[in-house]
């Protein structure tokens, strides 16, 4: 079943769109990859999937219509985004990034939750309470994720999250979103440049070319299709 | 001695009611990135409400409160429907749009109230043996009022904004907008009520000042507030709240001995200290003595 699906979405910042025609789905529970390279249109589906730029077509997550809605409502759905750029909260402690990421919630667990973060991630325990913009890009990548998980996402969307990491970071990275995905059942959308690490831990893949979807099918698929590497992974 | 308390006394109330202006224009600063420049008019004009209601009989502190309430809903509104739609096409038509509030709503004021000085009721005792001497010099309850009503509005601020989801949604919403909206906050409600608490704040400071002012409740009241309160907020940094408060007292005590001091600036030139002491500062610090660069790591 499918907890997005994307028909028909066009989006760019001028007259000329960026992404045209674009159709996707990310199915309940699954980790699915966009695949393109620099300049393809990957980070603006991301940014047209979030609400932060107008679109046409239609998106529908979780069974109702979100095209064109504001971010913020869009991530009250259940919808939520590492941006590229990790958009952290710098002046902020990290617990309050954390509070931030949990602030849609009605229920008393959050500070709870945030302890049970910390455990996971000891390198944000030990700076709780330091300015989260003193944190290295590494650790404010695991902030950025820690703080759209916190929110119990049904569907986390990730932009780059290897971008201007470290080998062995990315590594840890990648382990810890099977990990989520395993023991959360959380749906996830990742773009990614580096096809390798993004085929190994995806089960769908669509691969985007100035703009549109040239291929898609299963990570197995992408592995086995000699053409497909060839031609647009360089693998 | 008597003298330098008096001045002490005298600077520090001024200082105040500075320092909360410059609170107000760093709210509003760290929701729009823009100096409100109607901030003090805005005030003037609830000051008047406040002051036409007790000229009918109702109490002060009943006047303060409604003064605040009605500050609120205009300074909401002014965001809502004026800075929002002005923001979207740059920073200088907001910057005039603020500009022409400014001379707009001084000029609605005289139209609704007239051009003569109003004498106002203070919220505190004001004749003349309410005060208390210390080292022979007096110290009026005006005055004590004043910076213990300043204390408290500027207490409530600080705990609200460090202690409370909405302080922590205004914060976000100042760091990083586009990252508090991908969190799930409704980061233009966030501001239309930065705008409407900063009004707030611009209305006690005019109902504290006006009844002291030597220009009592005219259209020219505010103009030395505003002028001081926006050197205190662009001193103290311009997006520190410590800093608009420290910048406040600071150029509220610098004017008040300055003018007792120094024989040839005397009352005619004090204000032109409030623009030397910023200039001096921001040439050894651009960015005021608290503000901070954006710091970042990638």
């Amino acid at each position: 079943m499918s907890l997005l699906s994307v028909r028909g979405l066009s989006a760019g910042y001028g007259a000329a769109p960026v992404i045209e025609d674009i159709d996707l789905d990310v199915r309940a529970g699954e980790i699915t990859v966009i695949l393109g390279a620099n300049g393809a249109g990957k980070t603006t589906t991301m940014r047209a999937l979030s609400g932060e730029i107008k679109v046409s077509g239609s998106i529908e997550f979780d069974g109702t219509q979100i095209a064109n809605l504001r971010p913020d409502q869009i991530a009250r759905r259940g919808m939520r985004v590492v941006p590229q750029g990790r958009g952290t909260l710098t002046s902020l402690s990290v617990r309050d990034n954390l509070r931030v990421g949990a602030s849609a919630r009605t229920d008393g667990d959050i500070e709870r939750d945030i302890t049970s973060w910390t455990d996971r991630f000891p390198a944000l325990g030990r700076r709780i309470d330091q300015p989260a913009g003193n944190l290295s890009g590494g650790e404010q990548q695991m902030l950025a994720l820690a703080r759209a998980l916190i929110s119990r996402p049904q569907l986390l969307l990730c932009d780059e999250p290897s971008l201007g990491l470290a080998p062995v970071i990315v590594r840890e990275l990648f382990a810890f979103l099977r990990e989520i995905q395993e023991s959360l059942g959380t749906a996830m959308l990742l773009v990614e440049q580096n096809a390798n690490l993004a085929l190994n831990l995806a089960t769908d893949v669509y691969l985007l070319e100035v703009g549109r979807t040239v291929a898609q099918g299963s990570a197995d698929d992408f592995i086995n299709n000699d053409a497909i590497r060839r031609a647009y992974l360089g693998m | 001695m008597t003298q330098l308390i008096e001045r002490l006394s005298d600077g520090l109330t001024n200082g105040f009611v500075y320092a909360l202006i410059a609170l107000a224009l760093v709210v509003v600063f760290k929701a729009s990135s823009t100096v409100n420049f109607a901030q003090a008019e805005m005030a003037l004009f609830t000051t008047y409400v406040a002051w036409w209601m007790t000229t009918r009989g109702i109490s002060i502190w009943l006047a303060l409160l409604a003064a605040c309430v009605v500050g609120f809903i205009i300074g909401a509104a002014i965001e809502r429907t004026l800075v929002r739609p002005a923001e979207k096409r740059g920073e200088m038509p907001t910057l005039l749009i603020l500009v022409a509030l400014f001379t707009a709503i001084n000029a609605i004021d005289g139209l609704i109230w007239g051009l003569e000085y109003h004498s106002m009721d203070g919220l505190f005792p004001a004749g003349l043996d309410d005060y208390v001497s210390v080292a022979s010099a007096r110290i009026y309850y005006e005055d004590i009022g004043v910076w213990a009503a300043a204390i408290i509005a500027l207490a409530v601020c600080f705990m609200v904004i460090n202690k409370t989801r909405l302080g922590l949604l205004m914060r976000a919403a100042a760091d990083n907008p586009a990252s508090a909206a991908l969190s799930g906050i409704n980061v233009g409600k966030v501001y239309t009520f930065g705008w409407g608490s900063a009004a707030v704040i611009g209305s006690i400071a005019g109902i504290l000042i006006a009844p002291i002012s030597p220009h009592q409740l005219s259209m020219a009241t505010m103009f030395p507030v505003l002028i001081y309160g926006s050197a205190a907020a662009i001193i103290g940094g311009l997006n520190s709240l410590g800093g608009a408060v420290v910048g406040g007292l600071t150029l509220g005590l610098a004017e008040s001995l300055i003018t007792g001091y120094v024989g040839f600036i005397g009352p005619q030139l004090h204000q032109t200290t409030a623009l030397a002491v910023m200039v001096i500062v921001l040439l050894v610090r651009p960015t005021g003595i608290f503000g901070s660069r954006r710091l970042e790591r990638v």
